[in-house]
């Protein structure tokens, strides 16, 4: 009798996730925006572009899929979706939003901080979600997200991001990051930057031109990028506050991420003996290990220990293991350590903490007092860094002459 | 005689109590107060939970020496009819508040982030049978369905804990317990309130339990788990996002998957952990309703625990109610004061019955009884 008592009441508890039948909605019903433009208005404050996920009709037709884009002007996001939703028959919902697109020109007014000020939990927008800045308008980034047509979008953008694991070269971090560095003032944020490349050709315009019974490549020349997205990320905008101030290029945002901790794998092309014309010697970088030791003081000082594996996949032609590797020992660190320290500067002229240095100097700090008297600005500008890069040659027991 | 306690093993017992003080010590914890300071909940909270064991060890102590079979019969003895009957009522406040607040957290975060447009009513309309069912059935069910549950719900737990490990940060411990001692301190003895009721339900029922001994065990091992697993919860979210964040947002174990920006939908399992965890909050809430039912019950001299249950239900889902759809500003000014000074409330009581129980002299003819 226990037990069917018991089994009764196991099988009504796990019946408790089905108040979901409450109040059952359909799919079709919802629009579901992955990601939103925003760029400056007209008449109101912004021009606020949605993306949304476009469902499959049927699972073998190739060319349904990809992205619907709405847009309007509105002084807020409620607005704009409030206007939107008369003009299509369903409801937005911002569930599986992804990505914020900010043009370069709202980010640099600081209109982000009005913008962001929505309740998260009121949209029902995941805090996960990532700021992206557009070199050009919001909305021509994502039509270059959307230009290609394919199946998936929420697919692409996840691509976008996985090229930080891939190359390095890109830095993501989630708004909630972005909150947590202006509530805090304890660092800065950085953003991914996006930049719209309307020359490119794309896999539809390719698969267009063969429907047609033409050449694919029939207009390219010398020079085009040919196939892919029309959108990708091209450098680190960098922040103070909520304010962008400064801009890292693709290389320069390796850097970053290696002084940052977070970076996986990468090539970087160094000219062999100064000179590009004695050809490139490419190594591909991992990281192992970064450490970073703070000492406090009337100036503060900061020694960045980084150690990377590298593998050589391109040197200069004749040139044998062992003069390979000890070029690599005796050349990469310090080329490292410049870029390094090159990127540092930059960041401190646009008054950012990207390479987040204050997270350690509140790491030394004992009294609630001195962590509310942190001044952020003042701190990175009287920073003393130093960087230590340590190199190990993962080729040298397996070069090409032994094999 | 339908007072449905049944008997129980101390594993089940151990289950039940652990498994109420976790639910209030990671969902219903007060976070503006909790994070006023700095983060030092990792620490207070767990503490909290150790702390109230004290008393109940006490109080146990006094059961034995009185030859106290059970919490209701140890109030009567002690404290008289009137006495007995307003501090059972003060003990059963604090037994209907940690029935009430964890459910009420639970049904606000599923309407924020779960359920598009449904209302509190439609929510609760799932919750509360299933949590009412479970406590009219008695000790013996809840203990059972405690435990049967109970591995689902760590395991639940572990994951979302280990799969943000990426997200965690020290710096956001820093400056390390930088709170303050006096607010340290403060804040822990307020937190008993999450902590006391439902381990010293554990003396409510004795007749369950078979003796003072298995009742002392069941509570350390129920303060010593809970102890453990908050410090886990609260040192994950600690190190998951800053104090100052923290002490704005409400339920922030289920939030522990959102910061990171490279999760896909794989890794969004939030949905999945909020369904197991409200399994353990409703399993929790029956738990507090039944023994302030039984309590009630004990003290009336009540032989069907049935009617003091539906009766507390009522309550405990009128009061979620009016924690829901009350007006904010009112609705906080009350948490507040209950979160700071409503321990006293719940201690009142039981140290009134302890020290009673110490000063008078020992009944020989219970105690042989109850030998």
């Amino acid at each position: 009798m226990k037990r069917i008592i018991c089994f009764i009441l196991v099988l009504l508890t796990v019946s408790a996730p089905l108040c979901g039948c409450l109040s059952p909605v359909s799919l079709d019903v919802y629009g579901y925006v992955i990601s939103i433009g925003v760029d400056r208005g007209k008449d109101k404050r912004y021009y606020i572009t949605f993306a949304l996920q476009r469902e499959m009709q049927e699972s073998n037709t190739q060319t349904e899929g990809g992205a619907d884009i709405l847009a309007c002007e509105g002084d807020c996001l409620d607005e704009a979706r409030a206007e939107l939703e008369g003009r299509v028959p369903y409801s937005l919902s911002f569930s599986r939003m992804n990505f914020f697109i900010f043009s370069e020109e709202t980010a640099r007014r600081g209109d982000m901080a009005d913008f962001l000020s929505i309740t998260f939990d009121a949209e029902k927008i995941r805090t996960s979600a990532v700021a992206v800045i557009s070199k050009g308008k919001a909305y021509e980034f994502i039509g270059g997200l959307s230009a290609n047509n394919d199946a998936n979008i929420t697919k692409l953008q996840t691509a976008v991001m996985l090229d930080m694991e891939k190359n390095g070269m890109v830095t993501l971090m989630s708004v909630s990051r972005l909150f947590e560095a202006v509530e805090t003032g304890v660092f800065d944020y950085c953003a991914p930057m996006g930049r719209m490349d309307p020359e490119v050709i794309t896999d539809m315009e390719q698969k267009k031109a063969q429907a047609e019974g033409k050449d694919p490549l029939e207009k390219v020349e010398t020079g085009d990028t040919v196939g892919g997205l029309k959108s990708d990320m091209d450098g680190t905008a960098l922040f103070s506050g909520w304010i962008m101030t400064g801009e890292l290029t693709r290389d320069e945002t390796a850097y970053l991420n290696m002084a940052n901790g977070e970076f996986k794998n990468g090539t970087v092309s160094v000219p062999f003996d100064g000179s590009r014309d004695e050809g490139t010697v490419t190594v591909l970088l991992t990281m192992d290990k970064m450490k970073r030791s703070m000492i406090s003081g009337a100036r503060p000082s900061v020694v960045v220990n980084i150690s990377l594996k590298a593998g050589v996949h391109k040197k200069p032609v004749g040139l044998g293991s062992d003069e390979m590797n000890e070029w690599i020992m005796t050349h990469i660190p310090g080329y490292i350590e410049e870029r390094l320290a090159e990127t540092f500067e930059k960041c401190r002229e646009a008054g950012s903490d990207a390479m987040r240095f204050g997270t350690d100097a509140v790491k030394l700090m004992k009294s609630r007092r001195e962590y509310e008297a942190f001044d952020k600005k003042e701190f990175i500008n009287a920073l003393d860094v130093r960087f230590k890069v340590e190199i190990t040659n993962t080729d040298k027991l397996m070069s090409g002459e032994h094999v | 005689m339908s007072l449905n306690e049944g008997r129980i093993g101390r594993a089940e017992a151990v289950t039940a109590a652990a498994m109420s003080m976790c639910v209030n010590g990671v969902f219903a914890v007060d976070n503006s107060y909790a994070y006023e300071g700095g983060s030092s909940a990792f620490v207070t909270v767990p503490l909290s939970a150790l702390l109230s064991l004290l008393p109940v060890l006490l109080l146990i102590k006094s059961m034995e020496r009185q030859g106290s079979r059970d919490l209701a019969a140890h109030f009567s003895r002690m404290t008289g009819g009137f006495f007995g009957a307003v501090s059972m009522l003060l003990f059963s406040a604090g037994l209907v508040y940690c029935a009430a607040k964890p459910l009420a957290n639970f049904a606000q975060v599923m309407q924020k982030l779960v359920y598009d447009g449904a209302k509190y009513t439609a929510i609760l309309a799932f919750i509360i049978p299933v949590t009412v069912f479970a406590a009219w059935k008695g000790f013996e069910c809840i203990g059972r369905t405690a435990r049967c549950f109970a591995w689902l719900l760590i395991g639940m737990f572990l994951v979302a804990v280990i799969s943000s490990v990426k997200g965690y940060e020290i710096y956001r411990l820093c400056p390390f317990l930088s709170d303050g001692a006096g607010h340290m301190a403060a804040f822990t003895a307020s937190d008993t309130l999450l902590f006391l009721p439902p381990l010293a339900a554990l003396t409510i029922e004795g007749g369950a339990l078979q003796g003072h001994s298995h009742i002392r065990k069941a509570a350390c091992g129920a303060a010593l788990a809970s102890a453990a697993i908050t410090f886990i919860a609260q040192l994950a979210v600690s190190l998951a996002y800053p104090a100052a964040i923290l002490k704005d947002m409400a339920m922030p174990l289920y939030r522990i998957g959102f910061l990171r920006a490279d999760t896909g939908y794989v890794m969004r399992l939030d949905k999945l952990f909020i369904m197991v965890w409200l399994s353990g909050a409703m399993i929790s809430s029956s738990y507090c309703i039944y023994s302030a039912a039984r309590l009630f019950s004990g003290v009336f001299g009540q032989r069907d625990v049935r009617p003091a249950v539906g009766a507390v239900s009522l309550v405990v889902c009128g009061l979620i109610l009016m924690g829901l759809e009350g007006r904010n500003g009112n609705i906080r000014t009350v948490n507040d004061i209950i979160s700071r000074y409503g321990a006293a409330v719940v201690y009142a009581p039981l140290l009134a019955v302890t020290l009673a129980a110490f000063i008078r002299r020992p009944d020989k003819k219970n105690r042989e009884a109850s030998a």
